[in-house]
C-alpha cells in the first residue's frame, strides 16, 4: 500500500473545482457543521460527484470554549443547526456552558453516540430542494450512498491523564458495538505533548484495537517547522497503528504525511490548497489566503513572495510544468515571463488551486517510487535550493524540511 | 528603549521634506510595507522597511517591495545601522538609512528593475485613494 489517498475538506468556494478535476483526487471530507448547513448544495454535490466522503462530527469543540464557534455573541448558524441533530441533550447542556466531563454520562453518551452516527449514516437521505428533479435525471430510488466510514463522537486529548482521552475511548467502543454494517473509525485527536509521551502512546496502541479503521490528528502539527525528533515520533506512530492492517487516514495533513503511506497511512485530508494544520482551537473567520505551491518545496508562498522569488533568480524551468503552469507559459509573449505568469494566474483566480491539486495528484503518483528514489528526490531538491540557488534564505523559499523529510526516511531504513 | 515607530517621525520629516506624500503600514497584497514615499504627479515610488536591529528580517521583508517601488530602503535605528552585511544589500539593489533623531544614508538604493506593472499600478491605486482621502 504506497499510493496515498487525497481527500478534500469541502468548501463551497472549491465546489466547482472539485466537480470538474475529480480525476485529480480521491475522496471528500466535510465537517458536521458545514454539512449541515449546506445541506441542499453539498446533498446535490455528492450526487454528482460519486467519490468515497467522509463526515467529520466535529464533537471536539463542544468542550472548547464555545466562543471558538460564535458569533457577535451567539453560537453560529452552522452550529446552531447541527446541535439537534446530535439529541436533546447537548443544547441543554451548552445552554449552560461548554461540555465538562462530569457531563458525559453513560445516558448521555449512548444518546450522543447514536444521534452521531446516525447523522453521518442518513446525511445523504435528508430531503433536499433538488430532490424533486431526481425522477427527471432517472435517479428516484437510487440507494443513498453511505460514507466510507463513521466516525464516533471524538475530544481533544491534551496529556495521558486528560479524562477526555477515556472519554473518547469509551465512545469508540459505544459506536463500534451500535452498528454493525458500516466500519467505524475513531478519531485519535491528541497534542504534540501526547505524542512525545512514549507511556502514553503505548497506552494509546494498546487501548485503540479491534477498530475498522483509524483517523488520527495531531493538534497544530506543523510539518514543515516540526522538529525532526517529533517527525519520527509521528511517523512512528503510523507505522505502530498500521500493524492492525487496517486503513488510517491523517485528517489535517500535506506532503510529509503522503510519505506515511511508506509506513501505512491510507489517505489524507487538507484543504484545496490550505488547512494542512489545524490547531484544536481555531478562531472564526479565518479565510484562507492566496497562496502559489512550489512543488520543488512542497510548500505555498503568497503571491508576492512567489513573483519576488522567480523574477530574482530568472530561472524559467523553476516554475512548474503542470498543466496549468504549462498553458500559462505558453500564452506568455516571455517578454517578462514571471510578471506574465502571475499576471495571468491572478487574473483567474482558482488557477492557483487546481495547479496546486494537480501537483498534489502528480505527488500521490510518484509515491509508488521506492523509498530510495524518494529520498535522493527530496535530497535534489533540497540541495539545489539551499546550496546553489541563493547564500540568502527567502521566505516561503527555504528547504532545510526536505532535508528533515529525507533524514526521517532514511532512519527508518 | 527604541521601537519601531520611533524611527517614522524622523523617516516621515526626510521624505516629506523632500516633497513626498508619506504613507504608513500599506498594505501591498498580504504584506504591509512600513512606510511608502511618492512624488506628488505619483511617478516616484520609495518603499521603506523599518527595524530597529534585525536586519536580516527587514531585507527579507523589502526585497518584495522592488516590484512595486522605485526604489527601496530598510531604515535602522543608529546603534545598529553598523551591523547590516552591505555586499548583501548591494546585490539585491536595496538601500541603508540610519536613523538618530535625522536620517542619514548609508548606502544607496539601485533603481528597481523589478517591477511588476500589475503590482505597482495596485499600489499607485491605493496611494491615489488614500492622497484624495487626506487632500479632501
Amino acid at each position: 500500500m504506497d499510493k496515498s489517498k487525497i481527500f478534500y475538506r469541502f468548501g463551497i468556494p472549491d465546489k466547482e473545482i472539485l466537480k470538474n478535476h475529480q480525476e485529480l483526487y480521491d475522496g471528500i471530507s466535510i465537517s458536521a457543521h458545514v454539512a449541515k448547513y449546506y445541506n441542499n448544495s453539498i446533498v446535490e454535490f455528492l450526487k454528482e460527484v460519486e467519490k468515497p466522503y467522509f463526515i467529520d462530527p466535529v464533537t471536539y469543540v463542544f468542550a472548547r470554549d464555545l466562543t471558538n464557534i460564535e458569533k457577535n455573541g451567539e453560537l453560529k448558524r452552522s452550529y446552531k443547526k447541527l446541535i439537534p441533530k446530535y439529541g436533546p441533550s447537548l443544547g441543554d447542556l451548552l445552554e449552560q456552558s461548554k461540555l465538562s466531563p462530569s457531563d458525559m454520562v453513560d445516558d448521555f453518551l449512548d444518546e450522543l453516540c447514536k444521534h452521531v452516527l446516525n447523522f453521518q449514516k442518513t446525511f445523504l437521505q435528508e430531503p433536499s430542494a433538488m430532490s424533486k428533479y431526481d425522477k427527471i435525471l432517472g435517479k428516484e430510488g437510487k440507494k443513498a450512498r453511505e460514507p466510507l466510514f463513521l466516525i464516533p463522537p471524538y475530544f481533544y486529548v491534551s496529556e495521558k491523564d486528560d479524562p477526555w482521552y477515556k472519554i473518547s475511548l469509551d465512545c469508540a467502543k459505544k459506536c463500534k458495538s451500535l452498528e454493525g454494517e458500516q466500519d467505524v473509525y475513531p478519531v485519535i485527536f491528541i497534542s504534540l505533548e501526547f505524542l512525545m509521551d512514549q507511556d502514553a502512546v503505548s497506552k494509546l496502541l494498546s487501548d485503540y484495537v479491534g477498530f475498522d479503521g483509524y483517523a488520527i490528528w495531531i493538534a497544530d502539527f506543523n510539518e514543515k517547522l516540526a522538529h525532526i525528533d517529533d517527525l519520527k515520533l509521528y511517523r512512528n506512530l503510523i507505522s505502530k497503528l498500521s500493524e492492525q492492517e487496517k486503513p488510517i487516514y491523517s485528517l489535517y495533513a500535506g506532503f510529509f504525511s503522503m510519505l506515511m503511506s511508506k509506513f501505512g497511512l491510507t489517505g489524507f485530508s487538507s484543504g484545496v490548497c490550505y488547512g494542512e494544520k489545524k490547531n484544536v482551537d481555531t478562531l472564526p473567520g479565518w479565510a484562507p489566503p492566496i497562496r502559489y505551491y512550489i512543488h520543488q518545496l512542497k510548500t505555498k508562498a503568497p503571491e508576492l513572495s512567489a513573483r519576488d522569488f522567480y523574477d530574482e533568480f530568472e530561472e524559467e524551468d523553476l516554475l512548474c510544468d503542470c498543466n496549468v503552469c504549462k498553458k500559462i507559459k505558453s500564452e506568455s509573449d516571455k517578454s517578462n515571463l514571471v510578471e506574465d505568469f502571475f499576471d495571468m494566474l491572478k487574473s483567474q483566480p482558482k488557477l492557483n488551486k487546481i495547479h496546486f491539486i494537480t501537483n498534489r495528484k502528480d505527488e500521490s503518483n510518484y509515491m509508488a517510487q521506492d523509498l530510495n528514489e524518494i529520498i535522493k528526490y527530496l535530497d535534489k531538491n533540497h540541495d539545489y535550493f539551499f546550496n546553489e540557488l541563493s547564500s540568502f534564505e527567502y521566505d516561503y523559499f527555504e528547504s532545510k524540511h526536505l532535508d528533515k523529510w529525507a533524514q526521517v526516511l532514511r532512519t527508518s531504513m | 528603549m527604541v521601537y519601531e515607530k520611533s524611527l517614522m517621525k524622523p523617516l516621515e520629516e526626510h521624505y516629506m521634506g523632500q516633497g513626498f506624500e508619506t504613507y504608513f503600514e500599506v498594505p501591498m497584497y498580504s504584506k504591509k510595507i512600513d512606510m511608502v514615499c511618492i512624488s506628488p504627479d505619483f511617478s516616484n515610488i520609495i518603499a521603506v522597511e523599518a527595524k530597529v536591529s534585525r536586519w536580516q528580517k527587514a531585507l527579507k521583508q523589502a526585497m518584495a517591495h522592488r516590484l512595486c517601488a522605485n526604489k527601496v530602503y530598510v531604515a535602522m535605528w543608529h546603534e545598529f545601522a553598523h551591523r547590516p552585511n552591505i555586499d548583501l544589500f548591494d546585490k539585491f539593489g536595496i538601500g541603508l538609512l540610519e536613523v538618530n533623531g535625522g536620517v542619514k544614508l548609508i548606502h544607496e538604493a539601485k533603481e528597481s528593475n523589478k517591477n511588476h506593472q500589475s503590482v505597482k499600478q495596485n499600489l499607485r491605486e491605493y496611494l491615489i485613494k488614500e492622497s484624495r482621502g487626506k487632500n479632501g
